[in-house]
């Protein structure tokens, strides 16, 4: 299994899919004329609330050529190049929405590392929503049929002993005091969850 | 070693097709002589197959480079204490460990289950001995570890030098034993149905295998997180990465299962509905497996190309299709004797349970696979990663930490409004006080609120319940405070094992909120001498030293740690180079308190050799994440560990003799 050979390591090796990407960025890079690490006299500097603003844009762009890794996590050279696109766009003043904009404009919209919402993208945030609707429709569908099988059961099969106690039916039958006290002395004779 | 493990592994595929066989044959006609067989053969399986791998283990030992496997992931060089490691490092051995490790369990349960268990029990055998012939058959005619190469080259390749961290002798072993741990209480469902008895025999050994399982994925996933965080070095421990999605997707459902199993052995009510769940764990686990085979998703877990996704793809098929079947077929079968007589009563809040379990299931399975469809279908890449998990994910955590508040207390059958006022009132209150004091400290995001008191209100809950059932023991018993405490764990353990772990998820939620909104990060630049602030800390880079070997260069830099000002300590980060592998490995310095973890990642060294780039974090409450382990393990071992006998002798018997006669009038 996989989680074997690799769980956890920093792989900044360059696969199919990601060399598209790779030369895509080389392209950009050039365009900007700008180095492939950065140096420590060009590091933006940023004040805490652009730093705040910084770490949460980080972690929504992918690095283009790490499988699965945001700009925040990945070590690679790309993704420093990154992050210092963005602190130069933050201390240029640009909305998040904007500094997505530039980022989705030279690297691609797969670098968002989630679906815009608009277009296919929006099936993805529509889906779960609808999903767990449906969902707790079904469990109230399933606990109504549950509660009105209770007359059934109590006709159908109230034979054995084990049955006893489960087909005494809720409502009208004066037992409810005495199963209250059977269960408050329950744990004392059997597992309770 | 190679015919001795290839010769083990041909027996072992013997064995297990004839216990199947004997197994369906024997309970077919009756035989019972014939059904001891095949469970004698189902252990000698296990036994066949760990020759095999002690085969594998003396080539390791012994260097033994005419072995493909072992030329390929060991060298002369690499320390002993590695074999561990180099055994699972590619497909081949992990999947004979995985093989070897449900053969073993296989056998355990066949032997642990009860006789009584009567036509049950063979029918378990054959379902697990046909998945452990599916295991078997691939490692032994696609990827065998015992597959020789023409010319014994006289070193070997080498283990993956990442591969030798001490993170990698647990986490990935757990992992693959907790994924095929499920096939055992998939079995004993499956094997129940398909023996056409309906009674709820399987119920114990089922929730037994199924704690198994869960508690070995839970640690193994809580140990991948521990060593996220202190070895990837981006202050991170869950990147809802494809693979860990893939670990995670059976643990929520086998997570309901553990809970919708207790009804049925209380109430013999969802025994459609927890065979569906268990189904539907060994599903996500054969799809877990799939997602590691065949990779068709990029992930961080990175995996060589394998020529197996498409075995594993049909492995799932085939679960997914035998697994509904036998269900469908039995369906009438499947009628539950008790009824629901309250909305509000423990049964449905174990139903509104498992809804949220399977919804986050849902959500992340939706994730994992859209990305695949976009592709495929519309030619469209789309990546679905942490934002959108978190942000649909977090509301039904939140929901279900909400649940665990209120559940554990309602009553069986029907509660009242009254009861639930008497658990949660004076929780309620401390609660409202502890969120307010929050508010007026620090008030960032209403997420992080509602995580801070829903949270607060299940661990004063849970500690309310405590003092008040040791109170009446002290009353009842009059035993001193500590041995009441204790007679009360004792006297419910499923109970208490549960507000054990129910605590330690709480643990996780403060961490998981303190570290996700309060977290404070800084990229910044030191020269030698110079210093940044992150919070109330100043860290001062003072040195750093460079060490070359044949393979890398490591590098560790010493930060001098100042909190308002004082001297705290110091902390060394290191990060290694590994130019063949075109890697960067860090290990931060952190320095690790019950309110907040100062983190130090070294990324880079600038040429003049003096200056070099950090990145600090401040990662509020992560310490209380990694005590959540122990008592995750904790918990699990006080809810499974055996009753008393004269508390089986009670139980047992009246429901045994009431389940069959009115199993048979329905």
């Amino acid at each position: 299994m996989v989680l074997v050979s690799g769980f956890l390591f920093i792989d900044i090796s360059i696969r199919k899919r990601a060399l598209v990407g790779a030369l895509l960025v080389l392209l950009v890079l050039a365009s900007l004329g700008a180095p492939g690490a950065v140096r420590a006299q060009e590091y933006v500097e940023l004040t805490p609330e652009l730093d705040a603003r910084a770490a949460d844009l980080y972690a929504g762009i992918m690095c283009p050529i790490c499988n699965g890794q945001t700009i925040s996590q990945s070590h690679a050279a790309i993704s420093e190049t990154m992050r210092q696109m963005v602190r130069e766009r933050l201390v240029a003043g640009d909305t998040d929405q904007q500094i997505y904009d530039f980022m989705t404009e030279a690297f691609g919209r797969d670098i968002l590392a989630s679906p815009p919402k608009s277009g296919i993208g929006l099936a993805v945030w529509f889906v779960p929503p609808v999903a767990l609707l449906l969902g707790a429709f079904a469990v109230t569908l399933f606990v109504r049929r549950l509660r009105s099988a209770d007359g059934l059961v109590r006709q159908g099969s109230g034979t054995g002993p084990g049955d006893l106690a489960d087909t005494h039916g809720g409502t009208g039958d004066g037992l409810e005091p005495y199963l209250q006290l059977v269960d408050e002395e329950m744990p004392d004779i059997e597992e309770r969850p | 070693m190679a015919d001795l493990g290839t010769s083990a592994m041909l027996i072992a595929l013997a064995l297990a097709v004839y216990s199947g066989v004997t197994s369906l044959v024997g309970v077919r006609t009756r035989n019972s002589a014939m059904v001891s067989s095949s469970m004698r053969a189902n252990y000698l399986t296990a036994f066949a197959l760990g020759i095999a791998v002690l085969a594998l283990v003396l080539a390791f030992l012994r260097n033994d480079f005419a072995l493909r496997y072992v030329a390929e992931h060991s060298n002369l060089a690499m320390p002993r204490i590695y074999t561990w490691v180099a055994f699972y490092a590619g497909n081949e051995g992990s999947l004979l460990y995985v093989a070897f490790a449900l053969a073993g369990m296989a056998a355990l349960a066949m032997y642990l289950v009860p006789r009584r268990m009567g036509s049950q029990r063979p029918y378990a055998n054959l379902v697990l001995m046909l998945i452990l012939s599916f295991f078997i058959a691939v490692n032994l005619f696609m990827a065998s570890p015992f597959a020789t190469l023409p010319v014994t080259p006289i070193d070997g390749v080498g283990i993956n030098p990442l591969l030798t961290h001490p993170g990698m002798f647990i986490h990935p072993p757990l992992i693959m034993v907790g994924l095929i741990a499920i096939a055992v209480p998939f079995a004993l469902g499956i094997g129940g149905l398909l023996s056409g008895r309906i009674d709820d025999e399987w119920v114990d050994a089922g929730r037994t295998w199924g704690l198994v399982a869960w508690v070995l994925l839970a640690i193994g996933l809580l140990l991948g997180a521990w060593w996220a965080y202190t070895i990837l070095g981006w202050g991170g421990y869950w990147a809802w990465d494809p693979v860990e999605n893939a670990a995670f997707m059976p643990w929520l459902a086998l997570t309901a299962f553990i809970h919708s199993i207790m009804v049925q052995k209380r109430r013999g009510m969802f025994r459609l509905w927890n065979i569906a769940l268990i189904n539907i764990s060994f599903i996500l686990g054969a799809f877990g497996i799939f997602i590691n085979r065949g990779g068709p998703v990029p992930s961080v877990h990175s995996f060589g190309a394998s020529t197996l996704g498409w075995v594993f793809l049909l492995f799932l098929g085939v679960v997914a299709f035998a697994s509904f079947g036998v269900f469908f077929y039995r369906f009438a079968l499947l009628r539950s004797t008790g009824s629901l007589e309250s909305a509000l009563s423990r049964e449905s809040a174990f139903l509104v349970n498992n809804l949220l379990f399977l919804g986050v299931a849902f959500v992340t399975l939706w994730g994992v696979v859209f990305p695949i469809i976009s592709e495929l279908v519309l030619g469209e890449t789309i990546t679905v990663g942490q934002p959108f998990y978190n942000s649909v994910n977090g509301p039904i955590f939140l929901a279900l930490i909400f649940l665990m508040a209120i559940g554990p207390v309602l009553p069986w059958r029907h509660a009242t409004w009254a009861s639930v006022r008497h658990a949660i009132l004076i929780p309620g209150i401390i609660t409202l006080f502890i969120t307010a004091a929050v508010v007026i400290i620090e008030v960032r995001n209403v997420a992080a609120i509602a995580g801070i008191a829903v949270s607060t209100l299940v661990a004063v809950q849970i500690a309310q319940e405590m003092i008040r059932g040791t109170l009446a023991r002290h009353r009842a018993t009059k035993s001193p405070y500590p041995l009441a405490f204790l007679q009360l764990v004792g006297s419910n353990r499923p109970r208490y094992g549960g507000y054990l772990v129910h605590l330690a998820v709480v643990m996780l939620a403060f961490g998981i909120v303190g570290s996700s909104f309060y977290s404070l990060e800084r990229d910044v630049i030191l020269s030698k001498g110079e210093s940044a602030d992150v919070g109330a800390y100043t860290v001062e880079f003072t040195d750093t030293t460079t060490t070359t070997f044949t393979d890398r260069t490591e590098r560790t830099a010493t930060m001098r740690v100042m909190k308002n000002g004082s001297f705290v300590g110091t902390v060394e980060a290191w990060h290694g180079v590994y130019p063949s592998f075109n890697m960067l490995s860090t290990r931060a310095g952190i320095r690790s308190t019950p309110v907040e973890d100062l983190y130090v990642i070294y990324s880079e060294l600038q040429p003049d050799g003096k200056t070099a780039a950090f990145r600090l974090l401040l990662n509020p409450m992560v310490w209380w994440m990694w005590l959540a382990g122990p008592f995750v393990i904790l918990g699990t071992v006080v809810a499974l560990w055996p009753a008393r006998q004269r508390a089986v002798a009670v139980v047992t018997s009246p429901s045994r003799e009431g389940a069959l006669p009115s199993g048979g009038a329905l």
